[in-house]
């Protein structure tokens, strides 16, 4: 038996590394020849793009996704791309060509074996049309019904779109909007609009509560979580309430600070309560006075109450 | 396992729907003819070039190193023709794809070149390689049939070295096509269906068998 063992081993180490030499042989002489396919298949993908007579020089570059596979510049032209990403039956490659511009001039499928009716509209006449046109800043959305192909194609185009800024020195801000530059939304006026008294009754469900408080002398900080638009007034599924850190100084009976940590109400409406404006106004607010007052964010009444209800709690709470 | 010892044939113990054999790539790859075909005639070539050479190995190798030694050459087999497909035919490799290098534990290969006899049995089986393959294609080109007529709608033949169609007929109009049968789920429901359709008859025979 012993025999047999030895002999069975030796045997088959023999015929796999006589194998592995007749493998590689074969993967030599062959995948040139795959890769001369390939190639020629490339070319045909970057006429298409842009047209014959271009000159197509490939690219170095670093990419992070994994996804771009191949990057030609052409000649005062462009950039073209050919992106490859795993769809939902199969692997999914297409090219994209970007003019100098910006403008996505080429998306072209390459490679498709999604479900026919579902992922295959990646591939259908409407979905280039709807590439086609789009800009390196552009934001693509999915197709509904066919969400794991076409975030495929998307997350591969987005690949590109993002070496191709980086080349040409485009800022992104992912917004779609290539006018806006992405700094400080902040430094944007607010209007005001009505009065908000510090001290009046409010309901039991509208009150904040004291998550935290570190005290420092007479400074005491209150991380307070209040209810605010999305929790008492939206129909929104799983509405959160809005935190607030209020600096209270309980010796000068003074508010010193108030700072949004979390608002959770409505983007572009209830956010814009986290302004500079708007908190300054709280800064040395004396509460000594019953009339204290602040004024609301205009269009932004309920979010502004939830602040000055949060302020309300931190003041009851340093009492 | 017994029924491994008898003959096979295209409706008696048919390879794929009475013994089950190499279903993975019956259910994978039969979504239109074209991947049938080529599958088919990949899968005869890979049987037949093992049957040979596993035959001569089964005369000097212990009966216990047998399946590896079937493995092994299976494998060399299938990763050059896996190479010379995606140089010569790349449409067909593009869309058979991974399959082509899952063929390695394809059972009906393995069965075929005789990775699964028993110890006596020493013979070089390539009539049997030959007459196996054919079965499975059989079978193969059945599944895909039902499936690229119900899911498709169409009936489609493409030359793989060229890229010509050699026949496309437009059977089921395309707003009764169900795109079911194109998917994983499809191809259980063929196959599963197809297998009692041949169980079936392979019971009538059995019966007719032992009535004689």
């Amino acid at each position: 038996m012993k025999n047999n063992k030895v002999k069975s081993i030796i045997i088959v180490l023999v015929l796999v590394i006589f194998s592995s030499g007749i493998l590689i042989y074969a993967d030599k002489a062959l995948t040139p020849i795959i890769n001369d396919k390939a190639v020629s298949e490339d070319k045909d993908a970057l006429v298409a793009l842009f047209g014959e007579g271009e000159n197509f020089i490939p690219v170095e570059y670093t990419d992070e996704s994994g996804l771009i596979k191949k990057i030609y510049e052409v000649e005062d032209s462009g950039y073209a791309y050919i992106v490859e990403n795993r769809g939902y039956a199969d692997k999914i490659e297409f090219s994209l060509g970007i003019a100098n511009d910006g403008e996505i001039v080429g998306y072209n499928i390459i490679h498709l074996n999604d479900t026919e009716g579902f992922g295959s509209k990646v591939g259908d006449d409407e979905f280039i049309e709807y590439v086609e046109g789009k800009t390196s800043t552009s934001v693509l959305d999915t197709i509904s019904g066919a969400t794991v192909t076409s975030s495929a194609v998307i997350n591969g185009i987005d690949a590109a779109k993002a070496h191709f800024n980086e080349v040409m020195g485009i800022e992104d801000d992912g917004t779609g909007n290539p006018d806006e530059k992405n700094d400080e939304p902040q430094k944007s006026t607010i209007d005001f609009g009505e009065e908000i008294k510090l001290f009046r009754d409010i309901s039991s469900e509208a009150k904040g509560n004291i998550k935290d408080q570190s005290e420092d002398g007479s400074i005491i900080k209150y991380t307070v979580e209040i209810p605010g638009y999305a929790v008492l007034e939206s129909d929104y599924d799983n509405p959160e309430p809005n935190i607030v850190l209020i600096e209270i100084d309980k010796d000068e009976k003074l508010i010193k600070s108030v700072e949004i940590l979390e608002i959770k109400d409505t983007e572009g409406i209830g956010t814009k309560v986290d302004h500079e404006d708007f908190l300054n106004q709280f800064t040395d607010l004396s509460f000594e006075d019953e009339n204290a007052s602040v004024d609301a964010v205009s269009a932004a009444t309920s979010s502004s109450t939830s602040i000055v209800n949060a302020v309300l709690a931190a003041i009851e709470e340093s009492k | 396992m017994e029924k491994l010892d008898n003959k096979t044939g295209f409706i008696k113990n048919n390879p794929l729907f009475i013994l089950f054999l190499g279903l993975t790539t019956g259910l994978a790859i039969t979504t239109n003819l074209t991947n049938a075909l080529g599958m088919s005639v990949i899968v005869l070539i890979v049987s037949l070039l093992g049957s040979l050479l596993v035959g001569i190995f089964k005369k000097f190798v212990p009966y216990e190193a047998v399946l590896i030694v079937s493995l092994v050459i299976n494998v060399v087999f299938i990763k050059i023709i896996g190479l010379l497909v995606s140089a010569y035919m790349p449409s067909l490799g593009g869309s058979l794809g991974v399959q082509i290098t899952l063929l390695t534990v394809n059972t009906l290969i393995l069965y075929s070149v005789g990775a699964f006899d028993k110890k006596e049995n020493k013979e070089i089986k390539i009539k049997g390689a030959l007459l196996n393959s054919v079965f499975y294609s059989f079978a193969l080109i059945l599944i895909s049939l039902v499936r690229e007529i119900l899911g498709a709608g169409t009936l489609s033949l493409i030359n793989p070295l060229s890229g010509e169609t050699i026949f496309n007929l437009s059977i089921v109009p395309s707003d009764f096509v169900l795109g079911m049968f194109l998917k994983p789920e499809g191809g259980f429901l063929v196959v599963g269906v197809l297998a009692a359709i041949f169980a079936a008859l392979n019971f009538k025979k059995d019966v007719n068998k032992e009535v004689k």
